[in-house]
């Protein structure tokens, strides 16, 4: 992966580029081994480029391949590996170059411009409706619902920007306190500044290879045992947002595949998207980590922490590492990853890992995306 | 069973008009970076890939055939032919292929005062003033036959 | 390939490359000045979009002062905003219902920013408020008005301000904002 941060003089195509190469450094590959890339990237209004994937193409090593550009909003980071593991799963492919990319710094004057664009133009667009509004809408409900506290929330900011003190390509590391986040500028009522993620540039690829070939690869290759996706209705004023159904649903899909009858037991660790606070709690409930309502608990009980029970988001999240919305989630499985490895130096969980959980989410409240790797 | 799923009558709420305003800075990126300083300084700069040593006419962090990073530049004579064209009123857009290299520039020509443009023709670039170039592809003004 | 140190990650044939993550940040000062070169572009994209079935007579309806919904026989489900086919049973909707233009907040957030992240310089409270007459759950996205933004409660019963009949086109702003019935 490349750095994460707020603007990068790197291009589109020379972020793809920087991450795919190291990809392919690690696995010791060439770009003449690859059978096939998938690549994916958020909205094209971020720089404006309306073939984005194909703006992209050269950087993500597709030159003359087959080539695929995947897109479901922030779903996409973790959708990538999936679309990737289908090539390979089919038997289509043997080695998949999965690279994903966000450059959002362009768009003037900020990139959360974008967002209004991807509701309604009749009935929304008029009221003046921003990304943060459902964001709002939604932390409000589930604070509602399941009586959480605003500290409680609070909780994972606090632990998911330490937990990027150790991750070298953070863009926000912090050392914070849940007072801090209360205290910071409200934006879209609960939501303040410290609850949020930020604007980013920068891309990570992963390489996925069949099984004799990873075999050859590498002593420690770890595998996809699961893959889940589910996209829920676009009338999201229709649904209560207290809960991820679709979430569940994909979690489900992905547990199935896996053989994996209780979560809470089987998942070593998790990466959790978390683009605000209050969602790696609404997520951890939708992926059954936790009940309904009880996501709060084990966060200040320290279950969550990188010496707890099920550690969440060791690599630091978003809400830590930065939040370039496709690379977002490759980030989170490459932390996977290396996690399963024993590679990821401090930010390495304390009890021994066999089978870990990368999740991402998107759109209008509707995208669950999951992966689940094992060793 | 079936409702009423015919047009209205009114003719105002069958369209919706709004517009999308769009601004954006682009960081030109760090190989354009090079392009773009070597503009303003009068010269076109290629990128030349150590392991196949084709040198491309456009900045490039990498070779996408061989994906590896780009690190040797040379200064290519701005002098080339004419790889393709296209006639609009009275400007004419060029393609420009230089010797040697990968590429072509795409860029315009002012229509010759005698007969038409040929494929093939030697072509060269005319810079702006040097105070007034500022590193973007229109400090070529144009391509002249010469 | 062995343990490496936190994220500085490479191989290559067995042998460990220490690779840095790369990538060249601007800074906010680089950015102002613009000392790096940069292409500024505009786009004003003009659209002209179709309403559709549905929201066609739906926008007819705001201009008439009614809020409209559709039923599904089949999942008796009664739908707002009205749509052309049922999304659950994938099937053309059976007929039209003037629904009540009241509603419950189901959710609510007082947003202090502007679509481009600016400051607003008055603070707007917005919700999802279910409309009475559909279906329970079935929310649509509008702003409150007449209250205090601290005053505001999930489950806080609230009534439609229409603009005045001569000021209203067949859109979503016919109705001005939604306003507590209850004493406040």
């Amino acid at each position: 992966m490349t750095l994460f941060r707020h603007r990068m003089l790197e291009t589109g195509k020379e972020m793809a580029f920087e991450a795919a190469r190291m990809a392919l450094d690690s696995a010791g590959l060439e770009r003449k081994d690859v059978d096939a890339v998938v690549l994916g990237s958020a909205p094209d209004a971020f720089d404006g480029f309306h073939m984005k994937g194909e703006q992209l193409l050269d950087g993500a090593g597709g030159f003359r391949k087959p080539y695929t550009r995947v897109f479901v909003g922030g779903g996409t980071g973790v959708f990538v590996p999936i679309a990737a593991w289908w090539h390979v799963a089919s038997g289509l492919a043997d080695i998949v170059l999965a690279v994903g990319e966000e450059k959002m710094s362009p768009l003037q004057p900020h990139p959360q411009y974008a967002f209004w664009t991807i509701f309604d133009q009749f009935l929304e667009r008029p009221l003046g409706v921003t990304l943060l509004w459902i964001f709002a809408l939604e932390m409000r409900r589930y604070m509602h619902v399941y009586n959480v506290s605003e500290e409680d929330i609070a909780l994972v900011a606090v632990k998911n920007k330490a937990n990027a003190l150790d991750h070298p390509a953070a863009q926000l590391p912090a050392r914070i306190t849940v007072e801090d986040v209360l205290k910071s500028e409200p934006i879209c009522a609960p939501v303040k500044r410290l609850d949020v993620s930020p604007t980013s540039d920068g891309a990570a690829a992963v390489v996925l290879a069949s099984e004799e070939l990873a075999k050859k690869l590498t002593d420690t290759p770890v595998w996809i045992t699961g893959v889940g996706w589910n996209v829920d209705t676009t009338y999201w004023t229709n649904r209560d947002l207290c809960y991820p159904e679709y979430l569940e649903k994909a979690a489900r899909m992905a547990y199935k595949m896996a053989h994996i009858t209780n979560p809470r037991k089987e998942i070593d660790f998790a990466e959790v998207y978390d683009p605000f606070d209050y969602k790696e709690l609404h997520h951890m409930e939708g992926l059954l980590l936790a009940g309904k309502g009880e996501a709060p608990k084990l966060t200040r009980e320290g279950v969550t922490q990188r010496d707890g029970d099920l550690p969440i988001n060791p690599s630091g999240g978003l809400l830590g590492v930065g939040n370039p919305i496709a690379a977002a989630g490759v980030m989170k499985v490459a932390e996977v990853f290396w996690q399963l490895r024993g590679e990821a130096g401090k930010r390495q969980v304390k009890k021994p890992v066999n089978r870990g959980l990368a999740q991402a989410w998107g759109d209008l409240m509707q995208v669950g995306t999951v992966v689940i790797m094992e060793r | 069973m079936t409702s009423e799923f015919r047009y209205t009558n009114s003719e105002e709420v069958r369209v919706w008009k709004d517009h999308i305003p769009l601004k954006y800075k682009y960081s030109i990126g760090v190989a354009a970076q090079k392009f773009s300083s070597a503009l303003k300084e009068g010269k076109l700069l290629g990128f030349k890939c150590s392991s196949c040593s084709k040198v491309y006419a456009l900045p490039l962090l990498f070779c996408p055939e061989c994906f590896k990073e780009i690190r040797e530049y040379v200064e290519i004579k701005p002098e080339g032919e004419i790889y393709s064209f296209t006639e609009r009123g009275e400007e004419v857009v060029i393609a420009v292929k230089f010797p040697d290299t990968y590429g072509v520039l795409i860029h315009k020509m002012k229509k010759p005062l005698a007969g038409r443009p040929r494929i093939g023709q030697k072509v060269r670039a005319v810079f702006k003033k040097k105070e007034e170039r500022s590193g973007d592809i229109t400090d070529i003004l144009w391509f002249e036959l010469f | 390939m062995g343990r490496l140190d936190a994220g500085w990650h490479g191989c290559n044939n067995g042998e460990v490359k220490r690779l840095k993550f790369a990538g060249t940040p601007i800074s906010p000062e680089e950015w102002r000045n613009e000392s790096v070169f940069f292409k500024k572009e505009e786009f004003d994209l003009k659209y002209a979009w179709d309403t559709g079935y549905a929201i066609a007579k739906f926008l007819e309806g705001l201009k008439a002062g009614k809020i409209l919904g559709v039923k599904c026989n089949r999942c008796e489900r009664i739908l707002v905003p009205p749509r052309m086919f049922c999304e659950k049973c994938f099937r053309k909707v059976d007929e039209w219902v003037t629904l009540r233009d009241t509603g419950t907040v189901n959710t609510f957030s007082v947003s202090y920013v502007n679509n481009d992240a600016s400051r607003r310089e008055k603070p707007l409270v917005v919700a999802v408020i279910e409309i009475h007459g559909a279906s329970p759950g079935m929310g649509i996205l509008h702003v409150l008005g007449e209250v205090e933004p601290s005053r505001v409660r999930v489950g806080m019963q609230v009534k439609a301000v229409w603009k005045p009949e001569n000021e209203r086109v067949g859109a979503i702003t016919d109705i001005a904002y939604f306003k507590p019935i209850e004493v406040m």
